[in-house]
């Protein structure tokens, strides 16, 4: 079961109208056995590799902080190094078992890094450690999390299940939870799924020119809405439960930098790449170069944690080189700007800020969606030598996938997209500003919002549920 | 009084928001649901605007529509008599239908079709997503009721409920093509879809049939098969021993045990089918012992109008039919007063037709005169019968075709001609065409035809019975 098949659209009512009848005391219990259950419908056995990383994690959280003001400085320091080598050890023990079941990565990937997270917290003493083995069991398998993300910290997702308060029932609750549902299916269904169809096109043949710009702009915005619109169902999951959870995407296209664009996407793996692998590496405490080797470090690693081919590690290893030229090539920058006189401040300076960026961020891309490097580099290549506009034009384009019309609803919707970014971006906030509004100007939206999913939305009897492209991750 | 407020303002939102919610779905169905060439339309909506009482009701296929006639029945028999028959429609679809029939009506007696092809197979498994389009056209126009959300909920696993609770979502690949939706718009401005009318317009060379909406659910049509007869260009698979689907057997059952409760009285049918239809089929008589073996257990009488002697009904003319499995107006006319005659005189105990009836369809076949009831033409992949000396490379240069009669004649008793006529070659070398077949083998009643690959025209085969004089039967193949 994901959360756009047609089960999940069965389940999560009956979830929702369950949690708020039976009595509070309750609740929390009724949503470990649903999240075990929606997260064994992939397999039972999935369901106790989740279970024992749970008890594991759990334990060791009680006892390194039964441990924790017995021993030294230098000691808790040498644990630290015996932590790291041992869950190193586990990623690689665990890595060989995913060799065996593939779909295992999956949640393996999201929840062994939420838990490692949780046992970080407790070591540095950010956290304390849960005691109740119900709701630490809850905070790793919470149905709407444990797929793809966001990657909770017990500083949010925990502490909020600790507060029995948050299992009321409130109608605006529901209210937001289904609006960010429907925007989050929105996402997926209408905009990532129909930009597959031409992305896929044009990738499996290799084509180079404007259909291979075009297809690696538009797959840009696939994986965006794709991970987007899944992050925002969770969330609306979340919250209809009564859980605010991480927003994972903050508008990462109107971002002016490589280093601004990786605050803003898939923010709550790059925390935690920050927290617990850039820090410790002494961040940016050590120096110039060691800041630099750290950022290389960590993008690489998250390169890794996407794929075992060399692509991903090239896709990485771009996103951070990017960001340490930035930083090398800044006084070169700051002497172009004010030679050409531009203001820095104007709107012109940001526009082409925030399309460079893009272009790098995307360039990056095309090895990420690319079958392999050859492929990738033979594309990059032939975006220039059969570069021809008039595909433009001629109708060739149209014959890849997608027609005209669909083309034209396809920017309409992008057009959209980019609007309540932007919005976003500002920090006004689509459901806020609503508030304000007319209550009949807000039902036709919403019911807008319901039909468009339903009636452009790709989905149905032959259409592969399984296909976020993050679950692969 | 707040709590009141409170409930009036989300009633408002929720009225609006369904509104706009139905409004669209409406407007969707209305733009993309092309049921502009729908027999089934027509006749429902002449089924909910039918004031009088329904006493007997006629279920079943296209071969019930077309062949019987309830103004005439009415004649014969002084009771109200409807046909709520669809296109292949299957015994699911006839078990709702009867269900929504009696909710409305009060029923008397009912007549079922058992046709075959909508039992045996894969048109048997009514719960095989390929078939699903054929409940739809009747999902498509039943009124909302009980009945349609259980026919609904009933017909398939829920991963398809969205496409029969909103018809439009069948029709997503048409989503972004103007120029469908303006077919269908335009369609549907016309006067007959306005004013549920049914025409539908066949040419076939110069000659134009129309088939329209005649009263109480029968369909009108003049067409009558072309001169040469039946033929097909596919084989047919004969039917098994026991033909008949798990599926289709469970929804019999529900229809014979719904009857029972509801005291009508329950008749099945075979309706008839021309001989082509039924020699080309094969093993006919598997079905009719099947079914027959049912109605025993049952306790239901079945009547299969295919094993009719002749003297008692023939339709073995083809002038009586539209084509090789529906009668046409002529052939409705003989039928309905048969049938109408034949049920009444059953019900009354009378003895006029004891003896109507053959035992098997083999012997009424063999029984017939000597005929050719058509042509069978199809490809053949079988060189090592005509050409066992040129190699599998080889093979690529050449075209079988079968040409198989279908017949009730002895082996050695059918004479078979073919050849081949290029259309654009000039008149000098159209002889040296028309004879350009490399070779004919026979076996049998059925004759090979090889051809050359690079063979253009058209293919032209003739039969007549070995002592006819005139050919029979004739057809023409484009190649």
């Amino acid at each position: 079961m994901t959360t756009t098949s047609f089960k999940f659209l069965i389940f999560f009512p009956i979830v929702v109208m369950a949690y708020y009848v039976i009595p509070k005391r309750f609740r929390q219990i009724w949503l470990l056995v649903v999240s075990y259950y929606f997260y064994m419908s992939w397999d039972a056995k999935y369901g106790l590799v989740l279970l024992a990383v749970t008890a594991v994690t759990w334990l060791g959280a009680i006892m390194l902080e039964w441990i924790d003001g017995r021993i030294t400085e230098e000691r808790r320091r040498d644990h630290l190094k015996k932590l790291c080598v041992g869950a190193l050890g586990l990623a690689v023990f665990g890595a060989l078992f995913c060799c065996k079941y593939i779909v295992l990565v999956v949640g393996i990937s999201f929840y062994t890094l939420q838990s490692f997270g949780y046992i970080m917290d407790v070591y540095r003493g950010k956290a304390m450690a849960e005691r109740n083995f119900l709701r630490y069991a809850l905070f790793l398998s919470f149905f709407p999390t444990v797929v793809s993300g966001p990657i909770e910290r017990s500083t949010t997702l925990l502490c909020q299940l600790r507060c029995e308060e948050r299992t009321n029932f409130r109608l605006e609750n529901i209210k937001q939870g289904l609006c960010m549902i429907l925007w989050g299916y929105f996402l997926k269904l209408v905009l990532a799924e129909r930009i597959e169809f031409f992305v896929n096109a044009v990738y499996s043949q290799s084509l180079g020119g404007v259909y291979a710009i075009l297809a690696t702009m538009l797959y840009a915005v696939q994986i965006y809405c794709d991970f987007a619109g899944y992050s925002t169902l969770a969330m609306g999951a979340g919250r209809t439960l009564g859980f605010a959870l991480t927003e994972n995407f903050d508008a990462p296209y109107l971002a002016s930098t490589v280093s601004e664009f990786w605050r803003r996407w898939h923010r709550s793996l790059t925390g935690w790449f920050r927290d617990y692998i850039y820090i410790p590496l002494g961040g940016n405490r050590k120096g110039r170069v060691r800041k630099y080797m750290n950022i290389m470090i960590v993008f690489m690693i998250s390169g890794i944690w996407h794929g075992d081919g060399w692509k991903y590690l090239i896709w990485g290893g771009l996103n951070g080189f990017y960001q340490v030229a930035g930083e090398v090539l800044s006084p070169v920058r700051k002497k172009i700007v004010r030679a050409l006189r531009l203001d820095k401040m104007g709107k012109v300076y940001k526009v082409m800020q925030v399309m460079v960026t893009f272009v790098l961020v995307d360039f990056a891309w095309l090895f990420f969606r690319a079958d392999s490097t050859g492929r990738a580099l033979r594309m990059a290549r032939a975006m220039i030598t059969e570069f021809k506009l008039s595909v433009l034009w001629d109708g060739s384009l149209y014959t890849l996938g997608i027609k005209q019309a669909e083309f034209i609803f396809l920017l309409l919707a992008v057009a959209l997209l980019v609007a309540v970014d932007w919005l976003h971006y500002h920090r006004r906030y689509v459901l806020d500003l609503m508030k304000d509004w007319h209550w009949t100007v807000r039902t036709c939206l919403y019911a807008g919002l319901l039909m468009s999913v339903v009636i452009f939305g790709v989905f149905g009897v032959n259409y592969d549920e399984g296909t976020f492209i993050y679950f692969a991750f | 009084m707040t709590k009141v407020r409170l409930f009036i303002s989300h009633f408002k939102k929720i009225v609006l928001f369904m509104a706009i919610v139905t409004a669209v779905i409406v407007s969707m169905n209305y733009l993309y649901v092309d049921d502009t060439d729908e027999f089934a339309r027509y006749m429902l909506h002449e089924f909910y605007e039918e004031e009088e009482n329904i006493d007997r009701l006629y279920i079943g296929t296209s071969h019930v529509f077309c062949g019987v006639n309830p103004v005439l029945l009415d004649e014969i028999n002084g009771d109200n008599n409807f046909n709520l028959a669809t296109g292949t429609q299957q015994l699911i679809a006839s078990y709702y239908l009867l269900r929504e029939a009696d909710r409305i009506h009060n029923l008397d007696k009912v007549y079922l079709e058992l046709y075959y092809d909508c039992t045996v197979g894969g048109k048997g498994n009514v719960h095989d997503p390929s078939t699903f389009p054929y409940s739809w056209l009747v999902l498509n126009q039943m009124k909302p009721s009980l009945n349609k959300l259980t026919y609904i909920l009933d017909l398939s696993e829920p991963a398809y409920y969205y496409m029969s609770f909103l018809p439009f979502m069948r029709y997503k690949e048409q989503l972004f093509n103007k120029e469908y939706v303006a077919r269908v718009f335009q369609a549907k401005q016309s006067e007959i879809w306005k004013n549920y009318e049914y025409r539908h317009i066949t040419r076939v060379d110069d000659r134009e049939y129309v088939m329209k909406d005649g009263e109480k659910g029968f369909r009108i049509c003049d067409r009558t098969p072309e001169q040469g007869g039946f033929f097909e260009q596919k084989q047919e698979e004969p039917l098994d021993e026991n033909p008949i689907t798990e599926e289709s057997l469970e929804y019999l059952l529900k229809i014979t045990e719904y009857c029972e409760e509801q005291e009508i009285d329950l008749v099945w049918i075979g309706y008839p089918l021309s001989d082509y239809q039924l020699v080309r089929k094969g093993e006919y008589d598997n079905y009719i012992r099947q079914v027959s073996d049912l109605a025993k257990q049952y306790q239901v009488p079945y009547y299969d109008f295919n094993l009719c002697k002749r003297e008692y009904l023939d339709l073995s003319q083809n002038s009586c039919w539209s084509d090789m499995g529906h009668l046409n107006t002529a052939g409705a006319e003989l039928f309905t007063e048969f049938l109408g005659n034949f049920l009444l005189a059953q019900e009354a105990g009378d003895a006029a037709y004891q003896d109507c009836f053959y035992n098997s369809y083999e012997e009424k076949i063999h029984d017939s005169q000597e005929k050719i009831y058509g042509l069978e033409i199809v490809k053949s992949q079988d060189y090592e019968r005509c050409m066992p000396e040129i190699s599998e490379e080889e093979r690529g240069k050449y075209v079988i075709y079968k040409v198989h009669p279908v017949t009730n004649a002895g082996v050695g008793d059918v004479v078979i001609k073919a050849s081949v006529e290029d259309e654009d070659a000039d008149s000098d070398s159209h002889s040296d065409k028309k004879n350009a077949i490399m070779e004919t083998i026979q076996d049998g009643n059925d004759t090979y035809v090889v051809l050359t690959a690079e063979q253009d025209g058209s293919l032209c085969v003739e039969a007549r019975l070995k002592d006819a004089e005139d050919v029979t039967n004739w057809a023409r193949i484009e190649l």
